[in-house]
Parts: structure tokens; C-alpha cells; sequence
């Protein structure tokens, strides 16, 4: 009964996630930092919450083979974080036409398959520690492009330098704080990696 | 040449991958599609589809002004005040600039300056200021309720500096296709290559 609650809980919480993060796609160029809010809470922040709230192990089939496959997995969130970031970085005006491309469906979609690699009724991965592995190493590019955004010292985004965002605060602060926005919601995915790495939850059970 | 056994591992391994394989497909074409039609990058950003707020303020030579009466045109809008120091002026200088790459088409264009000191811009002022700036923009003002309600519906943000003299405020020029949808914004920093800013406004025109 108290897993049926949890599972409903987690179901509600992932349903909100989802509903605000793409309420917060609607002005994409308002600030970086809430619009990477809204980019990371689909990408990392609804993701976990939704597979959570599944109550069964999912079945062995073709819909699982597609979605939960470690290696696609993997080279989708992996793809998705570099290409969508650091081209942007080099190349102006590929950021230009990436921010046409449906950029949140994506990161839900990336977010989903890759923290099904971690969740325990999606995951394809038979050892645990190998699964951690995978989430923590997946994890790494997110969180280089967040300290980059953190460190960098000029604007790297054309489009939000000299444009006072939401907040009111310079382009500047404005990249700085949409890097820490990612970094943080880098986290969850580094703490389950670390979990699973480490054995934690399955030490509790032998004990 | 695979074999029955041989296309059938293929068929699974294309569907086992087929999410990454899709997405390098999207991305890439997304990046071809960007590198193909702008023969120079894109200078302005493209707005999500939708269209352009309402527009109904006073304009330079006190007559009323409706955003939707220039429909078929592409206009440009900014707000901005007569007493900025730098911001204001050197963009209306840099749209001069692109004013002259237009071409035949320019009358096809229309820039329009909506002031954020209306107390002090008034429309003789506005109108005097925006001569400066040849073909003058349509300079608009109107109560500070209608500015405060315009300003926001256009997403743009501004206050009074710590010296009153001063308004600090979103620079940006938003571009409303001929359809009265909203097309591209330039920030300051990207109306730096005029050539590439007036390719970008005839883009727009032509796209309709």
C-alpha cells in the first residue's frame, strides 16, 4: 500500500515536473538561466520521477529493446549535451537554428532513456555497479558544459549578451547562474550513479 | 547480400538504435538546413511562432498608430528614449546602415521607436530625435499606462537607473513579418555585420 502511494506520489510530482518545464519553454530567450531551468527539469528532474512511479518491472520486448538500450542510451544523452552545447558555443549560428529545433521533446526523451540505465524497473544493465558506472560517466559532459558556463569569462551566447533578463541582472551573471542551474540538476543523476557504484542499496539489503 | 539471417540482425540492430539514429538524422539536418540557406550565418534569433503583441500608441505626428495597419510589411520594433546616451542612438545609427543594404525593397520595411520616457518624449520630441536617423523611424509615445502595458506584452524589461536621467532597459529590435507574426530579435551585440542583418530582413520579407 505504502509503494502504491509512493508510486502515485512520484507519478503526480513527475506529471507537475513535466507540466513546468515546458510551460517554461514558452520564451526561450527571456534568460538563459530559466530557460535552462526549464531544459534540465525535462531532461532531469521529471525523467527520474516518471520512471519511478512505474510499479513493475517493465517487460523484455521491442518497445524496451528501443528505449532502455544502454548504448543508445548513452549516445543519445551524451550526443544530445554536446551537440546542443557546444556547438552553440562555437558556431553562433548553429545556436540560432538549434533553439528552432524542438530542443525540450529532446531532452525528455534523452533524460527518459537515460535514466532508465539507473531506475530499477527499466534497467537492462544486470550489475549494478556497472550501471552507476555508466550514469556517472553519461553524467560527465552535463556537468563539464555547467562548470564552462560557471567559468567562463565572457558571454557565450550572442542572443542574451546586453539583454536584460528577467531578473535584471547582466548577461553575464545571467550564464554564470544557468550554469549552476545545471550543475545542480546534474546532481540526482551523480548521487543514483554514486548509489548503484558503490552498492549502498544493496548493502542495506543484506544486512 | 546479407541474407535472411544477416537482415534480420540488421533490422534489430537499426530499431535498437534507432532513437540516436534519428536524432544524429534531425540534428543534422538542422545543421545542414542552417549552413544551406544562410549563405551568411544568421545574425538575429529566431522568436517561437506566434504573433506579434498588439501595438495602439500615438505616433510622432499625434496621429493614432495600429501595429496592424502596416500588415505586409516587415517591421522592426524597439523601445527605447530620446535621452540614452549610447544603446539607443548607436542602434538607430547601426539600422542605418542596413537601411541602405535593403535595396529596392526598403519602403517594404518599417522601423518604429516606442519611447520608455513618454513624459518627456512627447511627439514633437520623438519626431525631431528620430530625423536624425535617416529614413526616420516612427517614433511612438502615449500615457505611461499604455508604454508600461506595451513594454510588457513585447517582453521587454526597463526601470530608472539610480540616476533618474537614465532608463535601463531590454535593447532589442523584434522583427514582425509581413503575416504580423514575430520572426527574429537582435540583441545589441548582434547588429554588429549590417550585411548580415539586412540578408536576415529579407529573409524575412521573401519568407511572407
Amino acid at each position: 500500500m505504502r509503494a502504491k502511494r509512493l508510486h502515485i506520489l512520484s507519478l503526480a510530482a513527475g506529471i507537475l515536473a513535466l507540466g513546468w518545464g515546458l510551460w517554461g519553454m514558452g520564451d526561450p530567450l527571456a534568460s538563459m538561466a530559466s530557460y535552462t531551468a526549464a531544459l534540465m527539469t525535462l531532461n532531469q528532474i521529471a525523467p527520474p520521477l516518471l520512471l519511478l512511479a512505474l510499479p513493475r518491472r517493465v517487460p523484455d520486448g521491442v518497445l524496451a529493446e528501443i528505449l532502455f538500450d544502454p548504448v543508445a542510451a548513452s549516445l543519445v544523452f551524451v550526443g544530445l549535451s554536446v551537440a546542443v552545447s557546444l556547438p552553440g558555443i562555437f558556431d553562433r549560428s548553429l545556436a540560432g537554428a538549434l533553439y528552432a529545433a524542438p530542443l525540450g521533446l529532446l531532452e525528455l526523451i534523452a533524460g527518459l532513456m537515460f535514466w532508465a540505465q539507473l531506475t530499477p524497473t527499466t534497467r537492462r544493465i544486470a550489475r549494478p555497479w556497472l550501471a552507476g558506472a555508466l550514469g556517472w560517466l553519461g553524467s560527465l559532459p552535463m556537468m563539464v558544459v555547467a562548470l564552462v558556463w560557471m567559468l567562463w569569462p565572457d558571454v557565450l551566447y550572442t542572443p542574451y549578451l546586453d539583454v536584460i533578463c528577467r531578473w535584471n541582472v547582466p548577461p553575464i551573471t545571467d550564464q554564470r547562474w544557468a550554469g549552476f542551474v545545471m550543475f545542480l540538476a546534474g546532481l540526482p543523476l551523480q548521487f543514483a550513479a554514486a548509489w548503484l557504484l558503490l552498492g549502498i542499496g544493496r548493502r542495506s539489503e543484506t544486512v | 547480400m546479407f541474407g535472411d539471417h544477416g537482415m534480420k540482425k540488421l533490422t534489430r540492430l537499426l530499431m535498437r538504435y534507432s532513437i540516436p539514429l534519428m536524432m544524429a538524422l534531425g540534428l543534422g539536418a538542422v545543421w545542414l538546413s542552417s549552413a544551406k540557406t544562410h549563405l551568411t550565418p544568421q545574425a538575429g534569433s529566431t522568436m517561437a511562432d506566434r504573433r506579434a503583441p498588439a501595438l495602439q500608441l500615438t505616433d510622432d505626428t499625434g496621429h493614432n498608430f495600429n501595429l496592424a495597419d502596416l500588415h505586409g510589411r516587415v517591421v522592426l520594433v524597439y523601445f527605447g528614449y530620446t535621452s540614452c546616451p549610447d544603446i539607443c542612438p548607436t542602434t538607430l545609427a547601426t539600422m542605418q546602415a542596413v537601411w541602405q543594404r535593403l535595396g529596392a525593397e526598403q519602403n517594404r520595411f518599417r522601423l518604429v521607436f516606442v519611447t520608455l520616457d513618454p513624459a518627456h518624449d512627447t511627439a514633437p520630441v520623438l519626431h525631431d530625435y528620430l530625423a536624425n536617423f535617416p529614413p526616420p523611424p516612427l517614433g511612438l509615445t502615449g500615457s505611461l499606462a499604455d508604454i508600461t502595458e506595451a513594454a510588457e506584452a513585447w517582453g521587454v524589461e526597463w526601470h530608472r537607473a539610480a540616476d533618474p536621467r537614465f532608463i535601463d532597459h531590454t535593447s532589442v529590435i523584434q522583427v514582425v513579418g509581413p503575416d504580423g507574426g514575430l520572426k527574429l530579435r537582435f540583441g545589441y551585440s548582434q547588429l554588429s555585420d549590417p550585411t548580415a542583418v539586412a540578408h536576415d530582413l529579407l529573409q524575412v520579407l521573401h519568407a511572407g
